[in-house]
């Protein structure tokens, strides 16, 4: 997805510098290096307990079809559960609710439901999935799920327009049996269908409430329900007893208190009343991070893991000097992505191409001689003079104002390219100014961030791409019969080398042609009390709440 | 007195249909579709022009601000973008934190301002005076943040006698309303101090010693009440404003109230739940304002309408 970590504000947020300024030079003494939680230790996992945690804001959805932010989407993994998922912190797919089968040549989907219920006691059958399929499909719900699945599944385009009562794809053959029939064969389906859009809801409870109660008062089968929600305060979960999966959870309450003030966060941590900063994808408050990696009491709490993502520099190919090839080239050796880094505190990784090295597929450990920069502003301007631009130009870098570091990464690159004769004013806009003036394709130079929705380089490439997203997502309206045909060719090939290899080669022609300058690849950070056992963090789905345990310690 | 307030009335009501309308065409001028960040990249157009329509973004500008206005007059403030649940929901949530902290506040303010003013004034250019003034600065000078972290750090997290941030009960709102009380109680300290010198200095104040009348009584009854009025404008502004919500306190201890959902509204363009918030603040201070006039009256006899 579009870098859309909701991070409800921070104007002031800075200012948590100072409050931990203070704390550091408190008395309290380092101990040894607290063990680090990533993994679950040998210990044998203790039942019972309560977690608490802070949390930045209300859950903006928890109805599945809508959840399709940062703060929401993990939050939904709680209460709900779908067809497969992902094992552990891996990118291997495996049966969540249900086992299955792949016949007709990839494009038959047969799907055996477990025995499991809601937490109303109403049995899961495989109309609790189609009434979900439906629903994210329904233009009137708004979700972000459909693309994803229209027109994949077949029938699914007639539904969406209103020409069929049901989707002719999506059959159950009894009670427990689910078919979903494709158009085509697709090597990322079940990866679609790990996505919290496609879990399990009751249907009679979906009929029997209006849409925005639904939206606040989840009814699922996931490892947690939830128990009371009183706004601006907190939320409490508390053990599905008859979670279907035995042995877990064991907890028996989590409670998310709300409160998005760095400073509170990182003092509830260090009091021990929080047991995790950041149990899903938003990570540390960037204002805490540093406070704790430099308090040797707290640094070995800091887990970190690269994240399936990368923040680019958006050179569009249609509008301006970066039109000119030569130009978008020039500009790749204007940037010394390591400047970058350090001004992300280290939170982040070189990028040198398209797709992140935590990519099972698709990354290139050595690139193609033409597609590869260094930095070497002199070579830049050199190059810049070459295209017809031996004095540079004036230019605008569009940001937006999502997270503190957007300008940040905007005025340094504002500043490289001053070096080599390229003077840019920086426009910082909100949110969605920033999408709406970025998807008309007119934004020349603009910093943007990608976040994978699933494990597959097509989720890279051919979404920010194939000439047929532009300008929505392919926001630099990047166009190239040769990559576009690659791409479409990769969308029907079954996983392996040679569809890896469609992908290497078409990222290899993109960036020989530069309409990225491709910055760095974000590092997920999260800190985890020594007690806190079972965390780990999945580079796709935020989920270990279910397998976390408290182990018994002094408070 | 009847007829000044509802003719005061009516031009509130006018105020807030200018701010409405200014509020309105600012928010909406911004080039900022809601509708592609509501359904997500993977969306096709058919689906975001669907959205557009439902939200009513496809109409010209006029006739949107003329449904708003027929929406909320049935008490609809429309349905935040972002959060998907209707604004007077989501206002309604938070009210009552910001009454609690706007109310705590201000007493403390008083509390803590008044006394100091009444003493520095009977004790005018004296040790006492420049001690108490001295106090005065520093609170005016102090960063709101700055002293709500210290407030945090030190009564909250090394002390532990209340909590460090969040939102709950009283025990949530201590630290907030005593942050804003310290640094804002200065204010209606000199404030105060001024106007109470003023009369201190006046003849019905020498009478009223005179005819020997305790000093107590002189102070509390003659001189306060007749130096009290700039600070009743003062603290009618200041309640008011601080049911708008405490932006920089809200955010330092992570209480929510209005003004983080305001903050948050306008960085997300979040345009109904703006509204919402302009109107919800507006309110208040055209509200107070009224009050305050009406006080004036009861307090001081010789203002009548």
């Amino acid at each position: 997805m579009k870098r859309n970590k909701l991070r409800l504000l921070g104007v002031v947020a800075s200012m948590a510098m100072l409050g931990t300024a203070l704390a550091g030079c408190g008395t309290q003494t380092a101990t040894s290096p607290s063990a680090s939680g990533t993994t679950t230790s040998s210990n044998q996992p203790v039942y019972g307990g309560t977690l608490t945690m802070d949390l930045s804001s209300q859950f903006p959805h928890l109805d599945p079809a809508k959840a399709y932010d940062t703060t929401s989407d993990d939050a939904v993994e709680q209460f709900y559960n779908q067809l497969v998922t992902y094992q552990g912190a891996t990118n291997k797919i495996i049966p969540d609710l249900a086992t299955y089968t792949v016949s007709g040549g990839g494009k038959v989907y047969t799907f055996h439901i477990k025995k499991a219920k809601f937490w109303n006691g109403d049995p899961v059958t495989a109309q609790s999935f189609i009434t979900e399929f439906d629903r994210v499909l329904e233009n009137s719900m708004q979700s972000g799920g459909q693309g994803f699945v229209d027109p994949l599944i077949q029938g699914s385009a007639a539904y969406v327009a209103g020409h069929a009562k049901t989707v002719s794809g999506l059959k159950a053959l009894n009670q427990n049996t689910l078919q979903i029939t494709l158009l085509h064969p697709s090597a990322t389906f079940l990866y679609v269908l790990a996505m919290p859009f496609f879990s399990a809801v009751d249907p009679s409870y979906v009929a029997a409430h209006p849409e925005p109660y639904i939206d606040t008062h989840p009814m699922g089968t996931g490892p947690f329900e939830l128990a009371s929600y009183t706004p601006g305060k907190d939320y409490i979960l508390k053990k599905n007893p008859n979670y279907f999966i035995k042995g877990i959870p064991y907890l028996n309450k989590i409670v998310f208190n709300i409160n998005n003030s760095p400073s509170a966060v990182l003092f509830h941590f260090e009091q021990g009343q929080t047991g995790l900063i950041s149990w899903n994808q938003n990570g540390i408050p960037p204002e805490d991070y540093l406070p704790l990696m430099n308090n040797p009491k707290y640094s070995g709490d800091v887990v970190k893991q690269t994240e399936v993502a990368i923040n680019y520099l958006g050179l569009n190919t249609k509008v301006g000097p970066t039109a000119n090839v030569n130009v978008r080239r020039a500009l790749e050796h204007a940037v010394n992505k390591q400047v970058i880094v350090r001004i992300l505190d280290g939170l982040a990784v070189p990028a040198n191409q398209i797709i992140p090295p935590s990519m099972p597929a698709g990354y290139e450990s050595t690139l193609p001689a033409n597609a590869q920069y260094t930095y070497d502003p002199a070579l830049a301007k050199k190059l810049l003079a070459k295209a017809g631009y031996p004095t540079g130009f004036s230019t605008t870098i569009y940001t937006d104002n999502t997270s503190p570091t957007d300008l940040k990464t905007a005025e340094a690159v504002q500043q490289m390219f001053a070096q080599v004769g390229v003077h840019a004013t920086v426009n910082q806009t909100s949110w969605n100014t920033f999408l709406t003036n970025n998807e008309t394709g007119k934004q020349g130079i603009f910093t943007l961030a990608w976040f994978e929705d699933f494990p597959d380089p097509s989720d890279f490439l051919n979404t920010l791409f194939n000439s047929n997203e532009a300008p929505v997502n392919n926001s630099t309206n990047y166009s190239n019969p040769q990559v576009d045909a690659l791409l479409n060719e990769g969308a029907t090939m079954p996983a392996g080398t040679a569809r890896d290899n469609v992908y290497k080669q078409a990222q290899n022609i993109i960036m020989s042609q530069a309409p990225w300058i491709p910055l760095v690849y974000p590092v997920y950070d999260a800190a985890v009390q020594p007690w806190v056992k079972g965390f780990y963090i999945n580079p796709n789905l935020m989920d270990p709440l279910q397998n976390i345990w408290i182990a018994p310690h002094s408070s | 007195m009847i007829a000044y307030i509802i003719r005061r009335i009516g031009g509130s009501i006018v105020v807030l249909i200018g701010i409405s309308i200014i509020t309105f065409s600012l928010a909406y001028l911004v080039p900022a579709n809601p509708a592609r960040a509501i359904v997500g990249p993977h969306a096709s157009e058919a689906l975001v022009l669907q959205v557009e329509k439902q939200l009513g973004l496809n109409q010209p500008l006029p006739i949107r601000y003329v449904h708003y206005m027929e929406n909320l007059l049935q008490g609809n403030l429309g349905t935040s973008y972002v959060l998907d649940q209707p604004v007077t929901t989501l206002i309604g949530q938070r009210a009552g934190a910001t009454a609690q902290l706007a109310v705590t506040a201000w007493i403390g303010e008083l509390l803590i301002g008044l006394p100091i003013g009444i003493i520095s004034a009977l004790y005018d250019r004296k040790a006492v005076d420049h001690v108490v003034s001295i106090f005065a600065l520093i609170g005016i000078s102090l960063p709101v943040f700055f002293v709500g972290l210290e407030l945090m750090y030190w009564v909250g997290f090394r002390l532990g006698w209340l909590p460090v941030g969040g939102s709950g009960g009283f025990t949530f709102v201590i630290l907030p309303a005593l942050t804003y009380a310290i640094t804002g109680a200065a204010y209606y300290a000199r404030l105060l101090k001024s106007s109470m010198i003023d009369v201190m200095n006046s003849d019905y104040i020498r009478t009223a010693k005179a005819k020997g009348a305790s000093p107590n009584r002189v102070i509390l009854r003659h001189a306060l009440r007749n130096a009290i009025i700039p600070v009743m404008t003062y603290g009618g502004i200041d309640i008011a404003s601080l049911f708008g919500g405490v932006v920089v306190i809200e955010d330092v201890f992570g209480y929510s109230g209005i003004g983080q959902l305001t903050v948050q509204a306008i960085n997300n363009l979040d345009v109904p739940v703006i509204m919402g918030t302009v109107l919800f603040a507006a309110l208040f201070v055209v509200l107070f304002n009224l009050l305050v006039d009406v006080l004036y009256g009861i307090v001081d006899p010789r203002i009548t309408y």
